[in-house]
């Protein structure tokens, strides 16, 4: 299963790399025309093989699960950040290229006598530049998950429609009608791209609504959510994978926020999604009402024990929220009867906000489990491990036989303590292959 | 180590992508 899906991951991977070259390979092509300056010929370049990057960061980032299933989401996000900065370098060097070659072109600058062209092309640099600038400041600028993700969408739907009228009515490298449509291929691409994404996904979710049963509070300010699917089948997932959540609005709303499925993945009848209060959204979980509708986008990510039934053992590692995939593969390997060692690290600001603590004491009960928990504000008289989990910690409770080819290791928690203890476990002899992790600041 | 990977695909594509800009300029289209 994994040779097919490697396969398919690298055949996404070579059409995506000619998709992006596509552009230039044309220019290549075709009869002679009069020669044109050497920076001309790189501006233009640059700019044809940065819009076509931006044409597919529409499909990178339209959640096709097919698609994503070889990479895992979080991975395909983090390369659509990495492309989308990539294309902004490339777009934003066309102008600045043709400046260097000739001041005249400065000209092109004032808007209200630059012909239309030029005025498509800076508004899509404009637009670009605001893309980007909310993308990559988002959480500095204290800027609201929602309000961004609505503005995402829409500055850069607007964007590559005039970006693709600048490149039709410039028209000089695009003399010919196959030439033309190759670009305007890449517009049907990006427009069919944006109607499943928009119209026909959002119908396809809002017929599968999920009624809340339950909402529950858990230490560290977490809340549970029980939600049943409503007149259908609702969805098997892996233990450790996540779903978008859409509550008190409709999946065209576009106001969806990804969360960790925390229940058990043998359990169909009910889904949970365990929730920590960061902020605006997150604390108004706690305000749904059994009987409230609300939809599910799942099941996402490629952070899962089911991926590696071979494992002989598991050190699973969780700092704070970091917890909720976790929970999952526990409580699914313990409905399942697992009997292989599991040793788990699970580190917290203090001893009182250590969310599940009860349940994991029960669960350490039904599996071959061992708990650690690390707590970086102990209470007095604390007698387990305290501070930062780090390799000494590690070394202490994972021996040789923990170090094993066959032992799997899945860490989740905040960036900074991923970084740092995916350091820690290659320090203490693991081979990074066997360290598996997913970031849950996702986007 | 999978965002390792991920970046290292941008930058094989991006320097890709700027070798063919670079013989497009060179080479004037037609010639291939």
């Amino acid at each position: 299963m994994i040779t097919k899906s490697r396969f398919r991951g690298a055949l996404y991977i070579v059409l995506y790399a000619i998709l992006v070259l596509l552009p230039i390979i044309i220019l290549l092509l075709g009869p002679k025309f009069r020669d044109r300056p050497t920076l001309l010929d790189l501006s233009v370049s640059f700019a044809f093989i940065g819009l076509a990057i931006m044409a597919l960061q529409f499909i990178s980032s339209a959640r096709l699960k097919e698609l994503n299933k070889p990479f895992g989401i979080d991975l395909v996000y983090h390369f659509h950040r990495q492309t989308g900065i990539a294309s902004f370098l490339l777009v934003f060097s066309h102008p600045i290229l043709l400046f260097i070659l000739d001041s005249r072109y400065l000209r092109l600058l004032n808007i209200f006598t630059a012909p239309l062209r030029a005025q498509m092309g800076m508004g899509a640099i404009l637009l670009l530049i605001g893309v980007v600038w909310m993308a990559e400041w988002r959480q500095k600028l204290k800027i609201p998950y929602w309000f961004w993700k609505i503005w995402h969408g829409i500055l850069a739907s607007v964007m590559i429609p005039m970006a693709l009228v600048h490149i039709l009515l410039a028209g000089n490298y695009i003399d010919l009608p196959w030439k033309r449509a190759i670009w305007i291929g890449y517009s049907i691409l990006f427009t069919l791209t944006l109607v499943y994404t928009r119209i026909v996904y959002p119908l396809r979710l809002i017929n599968r609504p999920f009624e809340v049963k339950e909402i529950k509070e858990e230490r560290g300010s977490v809340w549970t959510v029980i939600m049943e699917p409503f007149m259908h089948n609702g969805f098997s997932f892996l233990p450790g994978q996540f779903g978008w959540l859409t509550a008190w609005r409709t999946p065209f709303s576009d106001t969806e926020h990804p969360f960790s499925l925390a229940s058990s993945a043998e359990r169909k009848d009910s889904v949970e999604m365990s929730i920590k209060n960061l902020g605006p959204y997150t604390a108004r979980i706690q305000t749904l009402k059994p009987g409230d509708k609300v939809f599910i986008d799942a099941p996402y990510g490629y952070f899962s024990i089911d991926r590696y039934p071979d494992a002989e053992k598991l050190v699973l590692i969780s700092g704070g929220i970091g917890i909720t995939p976790v929970i999952s593969m526990m409580r699914t390997l313990a409905d399942r009867g697992y009997k292989r060692p599991i040793t788990l690290f699970y580190s917290n600001q203090e001893w009182e906000t250590v969310t599940f603590r009860e349940e994991i004491e029960e669960l350490s009960k039904q599996l071959n489990l061992k708990v650690i928990y690390v707590i970086e504000r102990p209470p007095e008289n604390w007698q387990g491990e305290s501070g930062f989990l780090n390799a000494a910690i590690l070394d202490k409770y994972l021996d040789k036989e923990w170090k094993t080819k066959n032992s799997e290791v899945f860490l989740c928690g905040p960036p900074p303590m991923m970084a740092a203890v995916g350091k820690a476990l290659i320090k203490v002899g693991y081979d990074e292959r066997h360290v598996h992790s997913e970031e849950f600041a996702l986007v | 180590m999978r965002q390792r990977y991920s970046k290292i695909l941008v930058y094989v594509i991006v320097i890709a992508a700027i070798i063919l800009a670079m013989v497009f300029t060179m080479v004037k289209p037609g010639t291939i």
